[in-house]
This record gives structure tokens, C-alpha cells and sequence, in this order.
């Protein structure tokens, strides 16, 4: 009555219970499965906080019910990381300033995260276009983009 | 946050959708990529009893041709229309239309058949399928019926869809010899159209306009069609009919929205601005 | 090794890279109750009744608060408007729930219950009966005799009328070769932290304490006003800021959810949460700038300003505890700016109308003095034909006047104005973009360079607030030779932390790695004023840099007596303490640490017991009582910046891109250059979104039509270019540091500059650019009605 089973993976990990259909996946991760690194900001689909990958792609958790997620791969930022020790692409934006209060930097590290595992050759300009969909109030951006820029130019596909 | 508790289902055959459709009316809404949808319902706009979450019903997905038509099933995401070689192949606006939608984390979920219903004003496949013609299979409980994009859009947000009805298919007419393409005006990334036109022009031999289609976008409450084909078949291609395109469509936008983001009068400018461009592109 | 200077990254980085950082929002203890608020559907309304039954049907709610449950706690105001008595400023209590509704989104009923999803059905199920009243919400038309009233007890709605006059500005009229008359117009708007407001109360009822997480920038002033407000000692309340998702001066305290939150757990006596939505963020988080300016300038052919009258008109919305009523005074007592104008009268006129309060937002009115200045430095350039760097070289305050009293509530220290504005050109390259610019006009594109030069006060200082420059550390050197640093200023991000540590590195004498900071906790930290107006080095680095000191000269003796050689030979290196010329004869932090801890009776018998130090700095240039002409000093510190950019317009349809930004900014001495560059890259990019896209947007009826980030955009990754920053040093003279502060450099001078631009660019079109914002439609529109005329 309103409410649904919801049976979902997050970052390898199986997760199982009743919640009312309301709930957002968002929601769901922070609350049931407790992982609170997945940040909501607007609920409106807009700023991108909430941005995890589902099935592989780039999803902003507070467009989904939870209830969607069932049978679903979910990662989110604590899926990236290993305790407090830095990744790659975490270490290239400690070194480059690129995150001030944090809000923003889990759905941007995801979402920056999935580009880079497309491959694709990308200039500046095309990093920015492909972050636009992950708000930042206090960097910006320059530090992001650059920080991007330094990690394609790594693997040799800075345009 | 979504104050309303509801129900929930996901059918796994139209068949069982369009039942749940029928049995509970207009309490009843469906979920396809909520990029729209789940929004709203966060912010109290819309508060149904009953979610239809249709992302699991067989038979609605996938981009698929025939010698006559391209065939898109009504949960295609906006990426795979974006990134999809037959698209391009075939209708490249609409491949152009889809990757505009939004920013690329709404193209993941968006659908086109969740975009066509919804018909928001500014959404960038209106005009685009009305210009391409079209067709929407649409089916209830009891039968499938077919509508023309070029009839399908009644007002903001009101389509000729009926109650128990769901879109299945979009049906595009493939044409030879047409160029087409989608441009957009958008004050921020990510945001809706302004004003956008989607043109098809086919030239002959000669390089005269055989036909030319124009279709605007988020200026007016519904989409605008405008077939200009009979003012301006035969006529060879050179700035002065670029610049008689854009006073052309200008002159027929009667109604432009006014809102925060821009008065009517500039969206009616821009309406004839972005079809010139548009027609200016299709030229090469 | 020297740390101060050195762009170290920041400490506290890790939990937030890896989602690990904890901000209110993500605790809950046990037993909490969810809150959710019933907001005024009307701008302006009486509430009548509130009925709750079906609410209360709703499963798992547990109580539901109306004003009625709250009228025995106005909440306590950390700036009073006392001080503004002589200008007419009247005094309005403020209620945690209202029972008459002064704008839409007003709080008038509360809900608690065990799940969020309880407390938000239940919430759109209480039935509100509302007494509609007529809303104010023009503020000239606030100002006519027959307007509605916000304030029942008030005569009028003129809030403040301030003066701020200098010279004879009629006799220099009078000589005048030239006076323009005009209006600057900038909009409302406001910040918009990526993290909405989070408290999370929680109550412990056995000991009748209460723990209160806030997402907040003054920890120890919001326990004051918590403890005021609840009737409760002081020190039974602990405040703690977690990670914050960004503040910018709008989560000073005190909001009305705020306190109603901590009233509501301390009568539930359990623990009490409340997010706040987007919409509510937008409609309820404090707005900020709109202001009016109506100004006459009187200048000769020289381009050299003689005089100035400014009528400004700002519209504050009803009024709350927060201090952003202080903006336009801002705004005011820093005019003219950079400039040497010894002629003036200007008038500061506040009006309330029936909108969101407004709170501190980055920048605080500051931006709004810049706006007018730079548009008539323009307007002038323009006028006479002259380039318009030229104009701001003849009007800027020389270099001689400093320290420059400009009003009789500022004194600028120090500036290098000229060589600033001169660096961000060459840094720019300013004449081959002239070149590029004419080129591109040729070309029939719409090319145009901006300008603006900032003022950009810091270091706050008003009377009976809390908001003052003074700040505290705690410095703690344990046994083991580790430093724990625990400090009254907070930072919601941006590194200040790390900056502490650096100068406590450098003056202490001890390794980076061996400091932890601590900040945001009021039963650990000593009683600081949090982060705002630049502060967090200007106040919490200067009581670190002294408290360092104290604490190294403390242990340099104790070295002494270890090495057998007098204090004065001692010399510190990255922990260790040697004889100067004989580093091998030396000891390290722990082996002096130990020896006062474990040996103070005989190696450390000289110095006093214990290894810690509390420290207070207050800036030394405040001047509160006035002196014998009635003037006073109310900023402490003046960093200033020059900001130079390019953009390209498509006249077709009013879009434009940004292709070139550059600022030259001098903050005194930089502590970490990787901060102060993106502290300007962060205030830049707010600066060009309230310059095109933000605007605060009400209706006739008061109802704020601007709720989401689609009908208020900020700016994307888009629309922010690539920013080019340089720097001066001219030295505070007042911080031990030197340090002038740079949290609100950058976005003070961007609106003016890209408008500067765009003028620039459509120039020879006729358009002349007044106000903000400049949406597409808009400079559409200009370039419209430029060709009509």
C-alpha cells in the first residue's frame, strides 16, 4: 500500500528493502543504504548533485524512484574511492584546487569519471559542454576543466 | 519532496499497461524517463495516485527502418537518438534536435515518447516531427489508431491523446534528396528552447527550392508548421531568399509566448533569425 | 620552510573527494522527528486560523506547532538597528512562526513527524484561512503617502534614510564643463549555495543539552542567539558546523527555521530535523542587491569628476535578524570608491516591501558602489571621447592621499590603484585587443573590451553586532610534539583552514603535516565570529600568526636551556630548534614538548607550565567612538582589483560569449596563491551570472515567480570562460600577516565589467547599458530601441 520492495546493487553491494513509493533513489542511497557522499540539491533534475551512474550511464538520482533501481548497478562517489585515499582523478583535483565546499565535487568526480572511460578525444571547450550538466557555485569551473583537461592530456586525448 | 503517497506499477507487456491505464483514468500517469515527470512531482505540480512505469514494457524500444519509414519506439533514450548512424543517415535534424535535449545526464533517462507527450512548448523534437511528418502510433485497450505530428500538438502541455491511450511508435517518412536542420536558441545550457526551427528544404537540379518546410519551436504555445513551399518553390538560392525565409516566418508567428526569459516580440524575431540560419545551414 | 605564500592544497580535501564529508543534512540521530513548514500562500496576509485536523490523520505525525507555540520566542537579533536610530530605523520583531505574513514562503505552521515523506503530506493537508492584505512591492511606490503598510507600527515604510555628504557639492556643480543625469538599475538577486539550509537539533533530555548541526558560517554567534531566543544558559548549548555546501554570507544566522527548528526539539525533547528544498531556499534564504541609484555627475573636459549626487533606493523586503538591511549602508559609506571625488551628497533611502528578508550575500553592497562608479567612469569616457582606462587613471586616488578618509565612516589604508589597473592591462594585452576588437568590426562582428576596478572593503566592523573583526585561536602543542589548532572563523570550503595551518607552520616553526585545524565546534573552539567579509585571514590568521609567535618564543627558551645557548641564537626550522651556525646541535618539537610536560621543575623550569596558548587579535584601525568631527572607521581592511574582458554579441539575437577575462587583484600578502586565485575564479563566475542570467522576479501580487534553477539559472560550465589571474602585493598595514583578505574580490567588479563590454561592443549601435540582467531578449531589446531613436 504505496509502498514497493526495492532490491538494488550500490558500488557491489546488495541492498534490500520495503520503502514507500515516494522515496527518490537519491533518497534511497543516502537513507537506506546510508551512503551520504551523494549529495541532493535541487530535486528538480537541475543542478546534478545527485548525479550517480546507473547501468553504466550518467543518472541524476533525483529524477528516479527509488523503486526504479530494482535490479539495477548503481555507483556512486564511495564507489570510486577507497576510504580517504585519493584516485587519479581525485588526486588531479586536490593538486588542482578543484574543489572548494564539496557539494558539487561528488556528482562532478562521477560524471567526470564516465567521460574519461569513453575515450573520447575532447578539446576544452567540449569539457565544459559535457560538464554542464553539474552545477558548481564555488569554483567557477576553471580548476575542473582544468583538471580534466590535465587528466585527457595524460591519456593523450586532449584535443 | 513527493507529499502525495501512490501506487506503483511496472507492467511488462503494453497489454497490461494499457489495462492499469484504463482502470484507473486520469488518475493514472506514466513514467518513462521522469526527466519531466518526477520533477514536477517533487515540486507539487502534478500529484497522481497511480505511476505507470512503462521502461519495462517489451516492444517499446529500439531505432529500427524500413524502405519507407524510420521507426523509433517510444522509450528510445535521447542519447541513443543522438549517437544512432541511422538517424543521422536518414533525418540528420533529428539526431541534431535529441542531442540539445537537456544535458547529457537527461539524455541517459529522457525518452522521445515521453517528450512528445509531454509537449512542453520548448521541447526540440516538436517541430522537428512535425516538419519530417511524422506519424505517432498510438494504442489503447481496444484498438491503434495513427496521428500526425502535424495534428498532434493542441496546446501547452495538451496533445490528441485520449484517455487509456499510450504512444508506441514515432513513425518518420524517409524522403530523398531533403536537407534538414535544427537549430536552437537557449539563454543557458541545458535550458529550453527560447525559440528554435527545424527546416527541410529539397532543391532540384538547378538548385531551386522544390519544397520547404519550416517548423518553430517553443515561440508559440503549440509548434508551428509552416509549409513554405508555395511561396517559394522555383526560386534559386541566394541571400536575399535566405533573409525572405526569415521575414516569411516572422510575419506568420501570431501568437509568441511572453515570459520572464523574453517577450513575444523577441521570440517572434527569433523565430524568423533561427529558420534563416537553419535554412542558411541546409544549403551548406 | 616557508609555508606562507606557497599554494599548498587543502587539508581538508580528502573526505570530500572521497564523499566522505559529512554536511547536516547527512546526520540524523536516533528518534528524530522530520519538519516540514506550512509557508504564506500570500505575499501579505493576516492569519486568521490554521486547521489541522487531516493533517494530523496523516500516519506517523506527532505534533504540529502554529504561532501560537512560539510567542514567547522572538528571536534574538545579533545586529540591531539601534544604532540607526538617528536615521530612522525602526525595530521589528520577528517571530519563528508568523501570525501575519510579510512575504510568500513566510513560515506559519510546522510540522514534525517520523518520516520526511509524513511531514511533507501532512504539511500540504493544514488549512490555512488567510485575511489577504494589500502587498507592497515596489519600493518607490512604498515610499508614497497612501501605500500599504508591512509594518503595522511604523508610520511608513521607509526603513533607514542615511546621508553620507563631503565638500560642497553645489559649488563644484556650478563650475561644472559637464553633468550627466542617469540611473543605474541592479536587480535582485541572491546566492544559492549548491547545499540548501540544514539543521538538525538534537536534544538530550536528560541533561537538558542541546547539540545543534547547522549548515551556518557563525557557530558561536548562533549559539548566543539560540540561547537568547530558547531561555537556555549558553553553555548548555553546543553548536556545530559541519562540512558546509557553500555559504556565501547567506548562512548567517539567524533564519526563522533555524531557531523554530532548535524550539521544536527542546519541547518534542527529542531531535529535529529540517532540509530545506530548493524552492524554499529561493523563496525563504535571504535575497540581496536591488538597489536604485539616481545620480547626477558633474565633471570638467579633462574627464576629471569635480562632483557627485546619488539618490539610492533600496528595496530590503520585510526585515529578519540577518544583517543584509546592513548592504546598502555598505554601498553607501564606501562611495566613491577608487576615485577622488571630495564632492558629494549622496542619500540612502531603505524601504520594506512584502518580499524575502535579505541576508548577506558575497559582495554586500559593495558591488552595488562599484556598478555606479564604473558606469559613470564610462559614461564620462564616452562623453568626451577619451579611452576609458584613461578617465579611471585621472579620477583614482593617488597613491600620496593614502591612508584616504572618503566618507565620515571609511578610511582606505593603502592602494597602488594606478599600477593595478596598469598590470591587468599589460596582463590582458590590452592594445592588441583593442586591435583584435577593431579588426572583428570590420568583419561586421560586434566585438567589445570591458573595464571595471574594484573596491573591495573587507574586515567589517559594526557597532553592537557580531560582526566585527576580531577573532580567536587555540593552539595546543601536545607531548608528543603534534599541534592542534582550534579556531573561532569557520570556512565552508574554500581552504581557510588550510591557511591557518600555513601561517601556523610558518610562525610555529613546525612541519605542515604535524597540524590538525579544528573549526565549527563551540564547546572546542574559542569564541570567534565565523567566516564573512574576508575575515577568516584578516581576524582568524592574525590571532594564528600571534599565537604562533607567542607559543615558538616560548619554546625557543626551553631550547635554550637544552642547547645550553641563549634564546636569541635559537633558530626553527620545520619542527626543529638548533643554534644558529650549528645545526647539528639542535632538538625537535617533541623533545621540547616532552620536557615541559614531563620536566617542569628543571630543563623547563623558566617558562610556565603547559605548551598551549589562547589568543584574541582584534584590528587595530576600527574606530567606533567617533572622533571630534563625528567620523568613524567601520571596514579595517581595502584589497582592490582591476578586471579587464572581451566579449563577442550576435546582435541577431542578443547572445554573447565571453572571450577573454583577466583580473589583477591585490589582497595584501598572499598566504596560498591556489586559494586567492579560486576565491576570484568563484566570485568572477557569481559576478557574470548576476551580470546575464539571475534574476530574483516578483509579481504584481508579491508571489516570486523564480523558485527553480530553471527560471533561475546560475551560470554552467558554459558559460564561465577560462579566467586569468595576476596579482599585486601592497601589504596591509594593520595584519600581522599583511593580508588584506580576497573573499569577495572578483565578484564585486564582474557585473560591471561585462556590462562595460557589452556596452563596448554595441557602442556604435546607440546602446547605452544602465542595468542588470542582460538576458539575450534584453540586449536584443537595447539594441532595438537604440536603432528607434
Amino acid at each position: 500500500m504505496g509502498e514497493s520492495l526495492v532490491v538494488t546493487r550500490i558500488n557491489g553491494r546488495e541492498y534490500t528493502a520495503k520503502v514507500d513509493n515516494r522515496m527518490l533513489l537519491c533518497d534511497f542511497i543516502r537513507d537506506v543504504a546510508g551512503l551520504t557522499g551523494t549529495h541532493v540539491g535541487c530535486m528538480t533534475g537541475n543542478c546534478g548533485a545527485c548525479t550517480v551512474l546507473m547501468d553504466g550511464l550518467t543518472v541524476k538520482s533525483c529524477t528516479l524512484l527509488a523503486v526504479q533501481a530494482n535490479g539495477s548497478e548503481i555507483t556512486t562517489v564511495e564507489g570510486l574511492s577507497n576510504g580517504l585515499a585519493l584516485n587519479p582523478i581525485q588526486e588531479t583535483f586536490h593538486r588542482n584546487y578543484a574543489a572548494q565546499c564539496g557539494y558539487c565535487t561528488p556528482g562532478m568526480l562521477i560524471t567526470v569519471h564516465y567521460l574519461l572511460s569513453k575515450k573520447t578525444p575532447m578539446s576544452a571547450d567540449e569539457i565544459r559542454e559535457k560538464l554542464s550538466g553539474n552545477l558548481c557555485r564555488c569554483t567557477g569551473y576553471v580548476n575542473i576543466v582544468k583538471s580534466v583537461s590535465e587528466l585527457l592530456k595524460r591519456e593523450g586525448l586532449l584535443k | 519532496m513527493i507529499s502525495r503517497p501512490f501506487e506503483y506499477f511496472t507492467p511488462k507487456t503494453l497489454g497490461e499497461a494499457l489495462a492499469i491505464m484504463k482502470r484507473f483514468g486520469d488518475e493514472a500517469k506514466l513514467l518513462a524517463g521522469g526527466q519531466s515527470l518526477v520533477p514536477m512531482m517533487n515540486l507539487g505540480l502534478v500529484a497522481p495516485r497511480y505511476i505507470i512505469d512503462i521502461n519495462k514494457v517489451r516492444g517499446l524500444s529500439g531505432i529500427r527502418e524500413t524502405s519507407r519509414a524510420l521507426i523509433i519506439g517510444a522509450i528510445v533514450r535521447h542519447h541513443e537518438i543522438a549517437s544512432s548512424e541511422t538517424v543521422r543517415r536518414i533525418i540528420p535534424m533529428l539526431s541534431e534536435a535529441a542531442s540539445h535535449i537537456g544535458d547529457m545526464h537527461v539524455r541517459h533517462r529522457g525518452t522521445i515518447g515521453g517528450s512528445v507527450c509531454h509537449a512542453d512548448p520548448a521541447a526540440d523534437y516538436l517541430p522537428v516531427l512535425q516538419v519530417a511528418d511524422a506519424v505517432f502510433e498510438v494504442r489503447d485497450t481496444r484498438r491503434k489508431r495513427l496521428v500526425k505530428a502535424r495534428e498532434f500538438f493542441k496546446d501547452a502541455f495538451t496533445t490528441a491523446l485520449k484517455d487509456g491511450e499510450v504512444l508506441t511508435t514515432v513513425q518518420i517518412p524517409k524522403r530523398n534528396g531533403w536537407s534538414s536542420a535544427y537549430e536552437k536558441l537557449e539563454f543557458v545550457a541545458g535550458g529550453f528552447a527560447v525559440a528554435s526551427a527545424a527546416v527541410m528544404v529539397k532543391l532540384n537540379e538547378r538548385s531551386e527550392i522544390e519544397n520547404l518546410m519550416v517548423g518553430i519551436g517553443g515561440v508559440e504555445r503549440r509548434p508551428v508548421f509552416l509549409d513554405l513551399t508555395p511561396g517559394f518553390a522555383g526560386r534559386s538560392v541566394g541571400r536575399d531568399v535566405a533573409e525572405e525565409v526569415e521575414a516569411s516566418v516572422t510575419s506568420r508567428v501570431r501568437d509568441p509566448i511572453s515570459d520572464i526569459q523574453a517577450d513575444g516580440e523577441y521570440r517572434k524575431a527569433m523565430a524568423g533569425v533561427l529558420a534563416r540560419r537553419a535554412f542558411q545551414r541546409c544549403l551548406g | 620552510m616557508t609555508y606562507v605564500g606557497r599554494a599548498v592544497a587543502k587539508i581538508s580535501d580528502p573526505p570530500i573527494l572521497t564523499g566522505n564529508g559529512k554536511y547536516a543534512a547527512d546526520i540524523t540521530p536516533p528518534s528524530t522527528l522530520h519538519a516540514c513548514f506550512v509557508r504564506s500562500k500570500y505575499a501579505h496576509a493576516r492569519i486568521k486560523s490554521i486547521s489541522v485536523e487531516k493533517a494530523l490523520r496523516v500516519r506517523g505525525v506527532r505534533r504540529i506547532l502554529t504561532a501560537e507555540d512560539f510567542k514567547d520566542y522572538p528571536v534574538f537579533q545579533p545586529i540591531s538597528p539601534k544604532p540607526y536610530k538617528p536615521y530612522g530605523a525602526k525595530e521589528a520583531i520577528v517571530y519563528p512562526l508568523a501570525s501575519k505574513a510579510r512575504f510568500v514562503g513566510e513560515p506559519i505552521a510546522m510540522v514534525l513527524a517520523e518520516s520526511k515523506y509524513a511531514a511533507a503530506e501532512a504539511a500540504s493537508l493544514v488549512e490555512v484561512d488567510y485575511e489577504v492584505l494589500p502587498a507592497v512591492v515596489d519600493p518607490e511606490e512604498a515610499l508614497k503617502p497612501d501605500s500599504p503598510k508591512v509594518y503595522d507600527h511604523w508610520d511608513s515604510n521607509l526603513f533607514i534614510k542615511l546621508p553620507s555628504e563631503w565638500g560642497d557639492v553645489d559649488e563644484a556643480f556650478s563650475r561644472a564643463d559637464h553633468i550627466i543625469r542617469d540611473s543605474v538599475k541592479i536587480q535582485r538577486f541572491t546566492g544559492q549555495a549548491l547545499e540548501p539550509r540544514a539543521y538538525v537539533a538534537d536534544y538530550d533530555p536528560l541533561y537538558g543539552r542541546l547539540t545543534f548541526y547547522a549548515s551556518t558560517q557563525q557557530p558561536h554567534p548562533l549559539r548566543t542567539i539560540l540561547a537568547e531566543t530558547l531561555g537556555m544558559p549558553e553553555s548548555q548549548i553546543k553548536v556545530v558546523q559541519p562540512y558546509v555546501g557553500g555559504g556565501f554570507g547567506l548562512k548567517i544566522p539567524a533564519f526563522q527555521e533555524e531557531v523554530a527548528v532548535a524550539i521544536a526539539a527542546s519541547k518534542m525533547k527529542t531531535s529535529v530535523k529540517w532540509v530545506a528544498e530548493r524552492t524554499e531556499e529561493f523563496m525563504t534564504g535571504g535575497h540581496a542587491r536591488d538597489q536604485r541609484h539616481y545620480f547626477e555627475v558633474a565633471f570638467d573636459n579633462a574627464g576629471r569628476v569635480l562632483g557627485m549626487k546619488v539618490r539610492i533606493i533600496a528595496d530590503v523586503g520585510a526585515l529578519f535578524p540577518t544583517p543584509g538591511w546592513g548592504m546598502p549602508i555598505v554601498t553607501t559609506i564606501h562611495l566613491p570608491t577608487v576615485y577622488k571625488i571630495t564632492n558629494y551628497r549622496i542619500e540612502l533611502l531603505e524601504v520594506v516591501t512584502n518580499k524575502n528578508p535579505l541576508n548577506a550575500y558575497r559582495g554586500y553592497g559593495k558591488e552595488c558602489a562599484c556598478f555606479l562608479m564604473e558606469r559613470i567612469m564610462d559614461l564620462i569616457a564616452r562623453k568626451l571621447g577619451i579611452d576609458r582606462a584613461e578617465v579611471r587613471f585621472k579620477n583614482f586616488i593617488p597613491a600620496e592621499d593614502f591612508p584616504a578618509r572618503i566618507s565620515r565612516y571609511t578610511v582606505l589604508d593603502s592602494g597602488s590603484y594606478a599600477t593595478v589597473l596598469r598590470k591587468a592591462m599589460d596582463l590582458f594585452r590590452y592594445d592588441e585587443w583593442m586591435k583584435y576588437k577593431a579588426e572583428a568590426a570590420k568583419g561586421g562582428r560586434h566585438v567589445g573590451i570591458g573595464l571595471a576596478y574594484e573596491l573591495t572593503p573587507e574586515g567589517a566592523c559594526i557597532p553592537g553586532s557580531f560582526f566585527l573583526q576580531y577573532d580567536a585561536v587555540n593552539i595546543k602543542v601536545s607531548p608528543t610534539g603534534k599541534v592542534q589548532v582550534y579556531t573561532g572563523i569557520t570556512s565552508p570550503g574554500n581552504g581557510q583552514e588550510t591557511a591557518i595551518a600555513q601561517i601556523v607552520a610558518e610562525n610555529l616553526g613546525v612541519k605542515l603535516d604535524d597540524i590538525s585545524v579544528y573549526q565549527g565546534d563551540t564547546d572546542l573552539c574559542p569564541y570567534g565570529l565565523g567566516n564573512f567579509s574576508g575575515r577568516s585571514v584578516i581576524s582568524g590568521g592574525s590571532a594564528a600568526m600571534l599565537a604562533s609567535i607567542e607559543l615558538r618564543e616560548k619554546m625557543k627558551k626551553v631550547a635554550a636551556a637544552m642547547l645550553e645557548a641563549s634564546p636569541e641564537d635559537i633558530e626553527v626550522s620545520d619542527g626543529y630548534f638548533y643554534v644558529r651556525g650549528s645545526p647539528d646541535h639542535g632538538v625537535t618539537v617533541k623533545d621540547i614538548a616532552f620536557a615541559v610536560y614531563k620536566n617542569p621543575f628543571d630543563i623547563a623550569k623558566d617558562v610556565d607550565a603547559g605548551l598551549e596558548v589562547v589568543k584574541y587579535f582584534k584590528m587595530p584601525n576600527a574606530q567606533h567612538i567617533p572622533d571630534e568631527n563625528g567620523y568613524t572607521r567601520n571596514y579595517t581592511s581595502f584589497p582592490n582589483a582591476a578586471h579587464l574582458c572581451a566579449v563577442e554579441v550576435d546582435v541577431e539575437t542578443g547572445r554573447l560569449k565571453i572571450l577573454r577575462y583577466v583580473i589583477v587583484d591585490d589582497c595584501g600578502r598572499v598566504i596560498n596563491p591556489m586559494i586567492v586565485e579560486g576565491q576570484l575564479h568563484g566570485g568572477i563566475a557569481q559576478g557574470i551570472g548576476g551580470a546575464l542570467m539571475e534574476h530574483l522576479v516578483y509579481s504584481n501580487e508579491g508571489q516570486l515567480l523564480t523558485t527553480t534553477f530553471m527560471d533561475y539559472p546560475i551560470p554552467t560550465s558554459k558559460d564561465i570562460p577560462d579566467i586569468i589571474v595576476g596579482h599585486h602585493e601592497t601589504p596591509s598595514p594593520f595584519t600581522p600577516t599583511g593580508s588584506k583578505g580576497v573573499g569577495e574580490s572578483g565578484i564585486v567588479g564582474a557585473p560591471a565589467c561585462i556590462v562595460s563590454a557589452v556596452e563596448d561592443a554595441l557602442q556604435h549601435l546607440g546602446v547605452k547599458i544602465m542595468e542588470t540582467p542582460l538576458r539575450p531578449s534584453k540586449i536584443w531589446k537595447l539594441i532595438r530601441e537604440a536603432g528607434l531613436r
